[in-house]
């Protein structure tokens, strides 16, 4: 079935329609299991231990994280950039997919959009909890108020993060719901009991599956995804002014905005990827989400590890080549060979291992332990912008 | 169309209706009556009926509600003549601890004293303070180690009781013969030594001693040799046009360094029409702040002054045509200074600080050939702060120990801590049968004392000083006694059985013995807070007699080859009694920028010979030493700084450094700081010590920027031509923004500050900057809003030092401001960058933004919290507090606000006078407090003013200018004298 001379079929194992859905819906029926207790309960302590760290944060204060007079932000906004990076990759996916009409999009858009509803959610969480005083966090929306002319400051990019952030969930949130809306339908017209009828009902919006509900259903899909698809660059173009419209070596670099879009992207579907790994092995979707899929994403890793390349060579070019020797410290000194030369050249050493590693798919264990280092490395590019980069400050105390 | 009415021709064309009389007040009413009368005036409509209505819904319902912790107000019952709530008064007293003098004004809110200020009609101090006489007003406050009621053995007891006992064992001991000594810290007042010898001849058996555990025996010793008279002659720094200091710190530590200061810059500032600098050459071991303002330093070991001053005096002995004395191998740079000093014979001055009264006579000898007295020294007025003689307290410990001391009256002094050998005392006081203490605080000698009769703490006494002869100053109450205290000279008399207060005492002194006048004229100086007499003037002859036995005693000295520990005072501590201060405690070294505790610094030479490096320990003599690198001091040597280590001081001293005292020792006839005899190797320990500056390198950027004296005169831009090239780059695409009344700016001049960080602890007291502990100063979370940057030039032996205050610049364009994203931050009108707390939400931007890096956040509650328990945790010690000035919450950001409290406070001061406002009469603390007078504040809008004028001087430019930042902050360059121009 959709099996097309240039790339090969679509699903594998020549299956109908009635088979495909019950395949699809197999794990809703199922009872839960063994495997998905552990990891929810593993998730569960990870949660209540994240939960306690904010009532410490909360209840003692910022005091009781790592940052300093001279470096005023850490991990809280390490995190921040991550989450909403990795968010990106869930709409980039789709969106861009969409356009182009590449049908393998299926298979992996739904787990990539719940993931970036996910991680924008638990991105929300750092601006918040990085100030001082988070009970006030409600100074920073714009609102009707009595305080005369004491308003937002609009010149502030902590100001576009949180327009940014709070456009880019209701988006993303409403793109990933309406793409389910067919689905819920057939959940539900599959339900055998009236509770999951009457639910999965309630979700579906009535959706009866007629060639007109697919006419608006496509329609929606792409004006949604237009919109979508300018935040994607947006988004993350506004997280990165933080540090390009400051005053800090290091930070105040133009590069940033494509920059922080790409490492998005980068990262983002690296955990896709690694996601749909284990979610095509856990609930034997391999047919559906076949390697020639994550074949797919893995040429656009490279393309996109190679603009990731050379970005990273601009910004050590323009360091030399502006001749400012503050610039060439935090750079060449600093990362090099400095304090972070681990993280740094680590980063460098993964990116191409994993572009050499890429073309193959045979061996799925392996490839998963890569997109593991892959994510954990990019992670490590956003610790090490956010965090080295405030050497200067650190130095000049 | 409409009719269109209009009351007035402006409200026709559409004008503003400029009514001045609608927005006052009208006088002689009061808010409530003009409410009523706006009801009266309204008709009671509907609307209003709701709108009153709902006003008392909501009143109420908020009332109910929140709930508000209660706070006692008690109102006056008969209002005192002189407070104003609200407003400060200033009274003029004294500062003085036993060891140094200031001329202060003390301002007190609301019946509390709550800051110190320096007394600018005192021409002894001149209106400086140092950091001690700035924290000075917390000590006040302090409930943890001050006594609440006098003690018998440990236990509460009466003063009538303690009265009895202590006068009948009086009785009893004089009556038997026996002796009882008063062992006082210097004291200078005049009163209260016409009391003692009163107190004498009542009780023939009493004898009065002075002890002093960093004294100036030494020099005393030699000028009772050299000149008869056993004084300190004053040092005119500011006649000296070649100044030579031989381990004297004289602008930190050395006799009275505010006064020094203030003398000592008026050679060394341009700012002046006279463009002169003195030249300053200073050989010492451990890198004071003295060293690092002289234009020339040598790294010295203690063994090699003698060598040095008797080449010095050879070569000087030669040029006037007398014979040479032998000395060593001669050093070049003592030939060159030789060459200097005779140059300008009588306007130069050597000084050591060294305790050994051989070394001091020669260096009389030396000033003596120079023909400096009376010129630069001066025997008229000679200092009176420091009288102790080291032999007298030496003799004490043998008699006590021997049995023949009766009783033993401690006044100010703590030797079981700072004594050399504190066991020797503490068997000695054993065997004495009476033994009391006047000390207002807990301290380690108590312990083995029958009775503590605490004394006030000096802002509750009456006093009176003398700390040069001729010049009188007196301290007054500002504040009733807090505990049941007493002054220990009210105590003499009682025990004398005199009627009437020490008070009554004083001021019949005052009226017959010192002002020989009326009571108006007492009330007059007792305003001013100082009197000055003339003093006879007193020429003296040097009498070479001394000479020869000196000089044979030095050449014997060689240059020691074992390691040397110098045992010295350090800044903030002084000789220990101020350590369980935590604004002290706190305040980081000028130099080394390490608080929280004392160290070995060690030359990195003798550090990699002793195989140690930065957090190993070193042991002393049996004491664990934290090892800390010390470019610029001597190799060979040890500096150890004096007034740590306490057992038993309070809450913040106790248990924090180590107590280094005991390796002082006493060696003919003085005490020595200079212990070559100690065994120094390798400690087993870690320690990691708290520094507030990690970094002392500008790596390259011209943050301080600097010239030689030649080229200074050449071109005054000199080193700082890049101020000119920033400003014809000065382009900016926006309106710039235009200051219609005032534009305040700062101007601080880098040659005459000399790092005192006066400044530091006088912005503490003033904006209610809190204390935040070692850990917190390790984690670079210290708060103070002024900060003294030291950095580091040139070779690393013996490097160049520069200090840099540093607080917020006030930017006109501010990186800060712009990135706040709920304007927490922003620009006022007068130019001032401004922080308004309530609307912070602490997102920490503005503080990664600032290039300055002089942002803080309260990272945690430093207000009544128990685990930052220092001075904001007790309702007593939050006395101290500033109320002009917002106790922060935590989660917010805070910097310097220019003390804006104190901009405002004279603008309305001015209004209400109707004049416009003067030139330096708005005084932010760290330049009230400066004894250098090196920071200077007004307004760049008036031409005529000095900050106007200094911004005009080509020496002046900004930090980080090429950032366009335009900070309202400039700094005058520095300007060494010396020869090479490096820049």
């Amino acid at each position: 079935m959709y099996k097309t001379d240039v790339r090969g079929p679509l699903i594998l194992g020549d299956k109908n329609y009635r088979q495909i859905s019950d395949d699809i819906i197999a794990p809703i029926n199922q009872p839960i299991p063994g495997w998905w207790k552990v990891a929810f309960f593993i998730a569960l302590l990870m949660t209540i231990f994240g939960v306690l760290a904010l009532y410490q944060t909360v209840a003692v204060g910022l005091g009781t994280w790592g940052v300093n007079n001279s470096v005023g932000w850490g991990w809280e906004i390490i995190n921040f950039v991550w989450w909403i990076g990795i968010g990106h990759a869930g709409t980039a996916f789709s969106i861009f997919l969409l356009i182009l009409r590449q049908k393998w999009r299926t298979s992996i858009n739904r787990a990539a959009e719940a993931m970036t509803v996910v991680a924008v959610m638990c991105a929300a969480i750092f601006p918040a909890i990085h100030m001082g005083r988070v009970w006030l966090a409600f100074f920073i929306f714009p609102y009707p108020n009595t305080r005369g002319p004491l308003w937002v400051n609009f010149n502030s990019p902590l100001f576009w993060d949180f327009i940014a952030i709070s456009a880019y969930l209701l988006i993303s949130a409403s793109f990933w719901y309406f793409g389910m809306v067919p689905d819920f339908a057939t959940i539900r017209d599959k339900a055998t009991s009236k509770i999951k009828k009457a639910v999965y009902g309630f979700f579906a919006f009535g959706w009866t599956g007629s060639s007109r509900e697919w006419l608006r259903y496509e329609a929606l899909s792409y004006v949604l995804g237009g919109i979508a698809a300018v935040l994607v660059v947006s988004v993350h173009s506004i997280v990165s002014t933080d540090f390009a419209v400051s005053v800090i070596p290091g930070w105040h670099t133009t590069v940033f905005p494509p920059y922080f879009v790409v490492g998005a992207i980068f990262s983002g579907f690296a955990m896709v990827m690694t996601l749909m790994i284990i979610i095509r092995k856990m609930y034997k979707f391999q047919d559906y989400v076949t390697n020639s899929h994550l074949n797919a994403v893995a040429k656009i890793l490279v393309f996109v590890s190679l603009i990731m390349g050379t970005a990273y060579a601009t910004e050590i070019f323009i360091a030399w080549y502006s001749g400012s020797e503050y610039e060439m410290f935090t750079f060449f000194k600093n990362r090099i060979t400095g304090d972070y030369s681990f993280q740094f050249w680590s980063m460098v050493i993964c990116i191409p291992v994993k572009r050499l590693s890429s073309f193959k798919l045979d061996d799925l264990q392996s490839d998963l332990g890569r997109n593991r280092y892959l994510c954990r490395y990019t992670w490590f590019i956003y610790d090490w912008r956010t965090v080295v980069l405030q050497v200067y400050p650190n130095d000049s105390h | 169309m409409e009719k269109k009415y209009w009351r007035s021709p402006e409200e026709l064309t559409n004008q503003a209706i400029i009514s001045n009389e609608e927005d006052l007040i009208p006088e002689g009413k009061n808010l409530l009556d003009i409410i009523d009368e706006e009801i009266a005036q309204k008709p009671s409509s509907r609307r209003n009926f709701l709108k009153f209505c709902g006003f008392s819904f909501a009143t109420a319902a908020i009332a109910s509600s929140c709930e508000n912790p209660v706070k006692k107000a008690i109102p006056y019952l008969n209002k005192p003549e002189e407070v104003t709530p609200g407003m400060a008064s200033h009274y003029a007293s004294t500062y003085f601890d036993g060891s140094e003098y200031n001329s202060i004004l003390v301002k007190v809110r609301d019946g509390r004293p709550i800051k110190i200020e320096g007394n600018t009609l005192s021409s002894v101090t001149r209106g400086g303070t140092t950091a001690r006489v700035q924290a000075s007003v917390l000590s006040l406050y302090d409930g943890s180690a001050r006594h609440t009621t006098p003690l018998k053995e440990g236990n509460p007891a009466s003063w009538s009781g303690v009265d009895g006992e202590i006068t009948a064992s009086i009785r009893e001991i004089t009556a038997a013969a026996g002796t009882i000594v008063l062992l006082t810290s210097n004291i200078i007042s005049p009163a209260t030594k016409k009391l003692i010898e009163e107190f004498k001849i009542t009780f023939p058996g009493v004898k009065q001693l002075t002890y002093d555990p960093v004294s100036a025996s030494g020099i005393l010793m030699a000028n009772r040799d050299c000149y008869g008279q056993a004084v300190i002659p004053d040092y005119l720094f500011d006649k000296a046009e070649v100044i030579a200091s031989f381990g004297a710190d004289f602008l930190g530590t050395w006799l009275s360094p505010a006064e020094y200061t203030s003398r000592y810059i008026k050679t060394r500032t341009l700012t002046n029409d006279e463009k002169k600098l003195s030249y300053h050459i200073q050989f010492e071991s451990g890198l004071s702040i003295t060293g690092s303002k002289a234009d020339k330093r040598v790294a010295i070991k203690p063994s090699e002054e003698a060598g040095l001053l008797l080449q010095l005096f050879s070569e000087l002995s030669v040029k006037s045509g007398q014979t040479s004395v032998a000395s060593g191998i001669p050093v070049e740079a003592i030939s060159e200074l030789a060459g200097k000093l005779w140059a300008v014979k009588g306007k130069s001055l050597v000084v050591s600080g060294s305790n050994n009264p051989n070394i001091q006579i020669l260096v009389n000898a030396i000033n003596n050939l120079l023909e400096n007295n009376g010129s630069t020294i001066d025997f008229t007025a000679p200092l009176l702060t420091k009288q102790a003689m080291d032999s007298e307290m030496e003799e004490l410990v043998s008699q006590m120990n021997a049995g023949t001391i009766g009783g033993l009256i401690l006044w100010n002094v703590n030797p079981a801590f700072d004594y050399y050998n504190p066991k020797a005392f503490i068997s000695g006081i054993k065997k004495v049968k009476l033994t009391a203490s006047f000390s207002p605080v807990v301290d380690e000698t108590q312990e083995y004392v029958k009775f503590v009769l605490p004394g006030h703490h000096f802002l509750e006494s009456w006093d009176d000083a003398e700390p040069r002869r001729g010049f009188y100053s007196l301290s007054q109450p500002t504040i009733r006694p807090i505990f049941n205290t007493r002054q220990p000279q009210d105590s003499l008399l009682k025990w004398m059985g005199r009627d009437g207060d020490y008070y009554t005492y004083l001021k019949s002194f005052w009226i017959s013995d010192i002002l020989k006048s009326n009571e108006q004229t007492w009330k007059t100086t007792l305003q001013a807070g100082v009197y000055e007499t003339a003093a006879a003037i007193s020429s003296v002859a040097f009498n070479t007699q001394a000479l020869i036995p000196a000089t044979e005693a030095l050449a014997a000295v060689k240059k020691s080859e074992s390691i040397e520990v110098i045992l010295y005072q350090n800044i903030p501590m002084g000789n220990g009694m101020h350590t369980n201060n935590p604004w002290l405690m706190e305040l980081p070294d000028p130099i080394s920028k390490v608080c929280w505790d004392n160290y070995a610094s060690l030359s990195p030479e003798s550090a990699a010979e002793l195989g140690v490096e930065a957090g190993n320990t070193l042991n002393v003599n049996g004491i664990e030493l934290p090892v800390f690198i010390q470019p610029g001091q001597a190799t060979g040597t040890i500096s150890v700084a004096l007034g740590y280590g306490h057992t038993n001081f309070g809450k913040v001293a106790t248990g924090i450094g180590l107590n280094v005292y005991p390796l002082t020792f006493f060696e003919g006839g003085t005490r020595g700081f200079v212990n070559s005899a100690a065994k120094v190797e390798k400690g087993g320990g870690e320690y990691k010590l708290a520094s507030s500056q990690m970094h002392g390198s500008m790596e390259g950027r011209p943050i301080v920027r600097e010239t030689v004296l030649g080229s200074y005169l050449e071109s005054p831009d000199s080193g700082n031509e890049l101020h000119a090239e920033f400003e014809k780059k000065h382009v900016t695409l926006y309106k710039e923004t235009e200051y219609k009344g005032h534009h305040w700016a700062m101007a601080i001049d880098l040659n005459t500050c000399i790092g005192c960080s006066a400044c530091v602890i006088a912005c503490q007291a003033e904006n209610n900057i809190p204390v935040v502990g070692k850990d917190e100063v390790m984690k670079t979370r210290a708060m103070h809003w002024i900060r003294i940057d030291r950095y580091y030039a040139g070779d690393n032996n013996n490097p160049e030092v520069v200090f840099q205050p540093l607080m917020c610049q006030h930017c006109d364009n501010a990186p800060c401001e712009n990135v706040c994203p709920v304007s927490a931050t922003n620009h006022s009108s007068e130019g001032l960058n401004q922080m308004s707390y309530n609307r912070c939400i602490g997102t920490k931007y503005c503080i990664n933004n600032c290039p300055y890096k002089v942002r803080r956040f309260n990272w945690f509650r430093y207000a009544t919290n128990d685990k930052f328990d220092y001075n904001m945790n007790s309702d007593l010690s939050r006395m101290v507090l500033n109320p002009d000035v917002t106790v922060r919450e935590r989660g917010v950001v805070e910097k310097c606000s220019f003390c804006v409290q104190r901009i405002q406070e004279k603008k309305l001061l001015a209004k209400t006078e109707n004049r416009p406002l003067g030139d330096g009469e708005i005084i932010p603390a760290c330049g009230q407090a400066c004894p250098a007078k090196a920071i200077v504040f007004g307004d760049l809008n008036d031409p005529q003013s000095e900050v106007s004028r200094l911004f005009k001087d080509p020496r002046n430019y900004h930090l980080l200018e090429e950032l366009h930042t335009l900070p309202s902050v400039g700094y005058l360059t520095l300007v060494r004298n010396k020869e090479e121009n490096k820049a």
